[in-house]
């Protein structure tokens, strides 16, 4: 697994906004399960111009991980203000140093081990394997009625006006080749919730290869997500992503 | 400087940062009085927090390091947390490997 093209196999970018309260349990448990792993990795938390002590706590994990068991410390970015999750993906992915690079959501919704599904189609080959709560495989934790309708909604629409053949653009665990994940990060405009649609639309784009892979996911209390507000803002996003990219 | 009190009870050393913050203007000198005083063999340390209201990561981290130094051949407690060093505790989990008095007089007796 060592690639001196590269200092880490692997990246993992976690977007964070007030996420006080769980941010340390997250980073607890992504360095115990990375230390186990037999590759050099990396962690790189973008806190989205929290309000709340979420680069503190980032920052004493860190000291706590680094003095007490020996583990690297985790690149800790700071947006000057709350810019949105999509910025923040972005700026991680760019930051990224591993051969390979996986975003996972804060509240790890799908379980930091599921990255072992998605790391030998990368290994394959693969340009970008996502996670998917929507194959006959996945094994996927009944979510609140109205995050359910909301996510087969956008879903349908995503496939009709932006990306078809995908089942689920929006699951929070999604991994690319690093210049794959450089390049889309690059070009990527939408600084929202949609991002993940015109990551896949600019992918499509550049005619790499995705495959969806069925994953676990679990509901996490919590989601920064409005439902309303978000919705129809995502809906104009995902009506927007040709325009923004006509040139491509 | 930091002006740190420091004596001893039954064994046990009481410090007391002669400051309100534990802050990167302040860390620095802290964990080095505290490394040093594990150097000459104090291993149960009780720090006294009474005047501090204000502490962050490299503050939590003097603390940190000094609990490292000192092993598992002593302890660090604390005593006189207050509420935002109790939440930074808390939400760091650290509440878990340092243990919280009320009062000083508490603590040395649960040591």
């Amino acid at each position: 697994m060592i690639d001196k093209n590269f200092e880490y196999y692997l990246s993992v970018v976690i977007p964070a906004y007030n996420e006080q309260e769980r941010i340390a349990d997250t980073l607890y448990t992504v360095k115990e399960f990375l230390d186990a792993q037999p590759y050099k990795s990396e962690i790189i938390i973008v806190d989205d111009g929290s309000r709340d002590w979420t680069t503190e706590v980032v920052k004493t994990v860190d000291i706590y991980n680094q003095e007490m068991k020996a583990q690297n410390v985790s690149a800790i970015m700071e947006n000057v203000k709350n810019v949105g999750k999509g910025f923040s993906v972005a700026r991680g992915m760019l930051r990224a140093r591993g051969k390979y690079v996986l975003f996972s959501d804060a509240d790890l919704s799908t379980p930091i081990g599921e990255v072992q599904k998605l790391l030998p189609i990368l290994e394959g080959g693969c340009d970008i394997a996502i996670g998917s709560r929507r194959m006959a495989e996945s094994e996927v934790e009944k979510k609140p009625f109205y995050r359910d309708l909301m996510s087969f909604v956008f879903n349908s629409v995503v496939g009709l006006f932006a990306v078809s053949g995908i089942k689920d653009t929006q699951c929070g665990f999604k991994a690319f080749q690093n210049d794959v994940a450089h390049q889309i990060a690059d070009k990527q405009k939408l600084y929202g919730f949609s991002f993940d649609v015109e990551q896949l639309f600019l992918a499509r784009k550049f005619g790499y290869c995705i495959e969806e892979v069925p994953v676990k996911w679990e509901h996490a209390e919590g989601s920064k997500v409005d439902p309303l507000r978000d919705s129809i803002r995502m809906f104009m996003d995902v009506m927007r992503i040709r325009m923004l990219h006509k040139d491509l | 400087m930091l002006k740190i009190d420091i004596r001893n009870e039954n064994d046990i050393c009481v410090i007391n940062p002669g400051t309100h913050r534990l802050d990167a203007s302040t860390a620095v000198d802290f964990k080095n009085a505290l490394l040093k005083l594990i150097a000459e063999d104090n291993l149960r340390l009780l720090l006294n927090l009474e005047n501090v209201d204000f502490i962050d990561s490299s503050g939590l981290g003097a603390i940190i390091s000094a609990l490292r130094q000192v092993g598992v051949k002593g302890d660090i407690k604390l005593c006189n947390v207050a509420e935002q060093v109790e939440e930074l505790l808390r939400l760091t989990r650290l509440d878990k490997v340092l243990e919280t008095f009320p009062c000083e007089k508490d603590a040395l007796e649960g040591y």
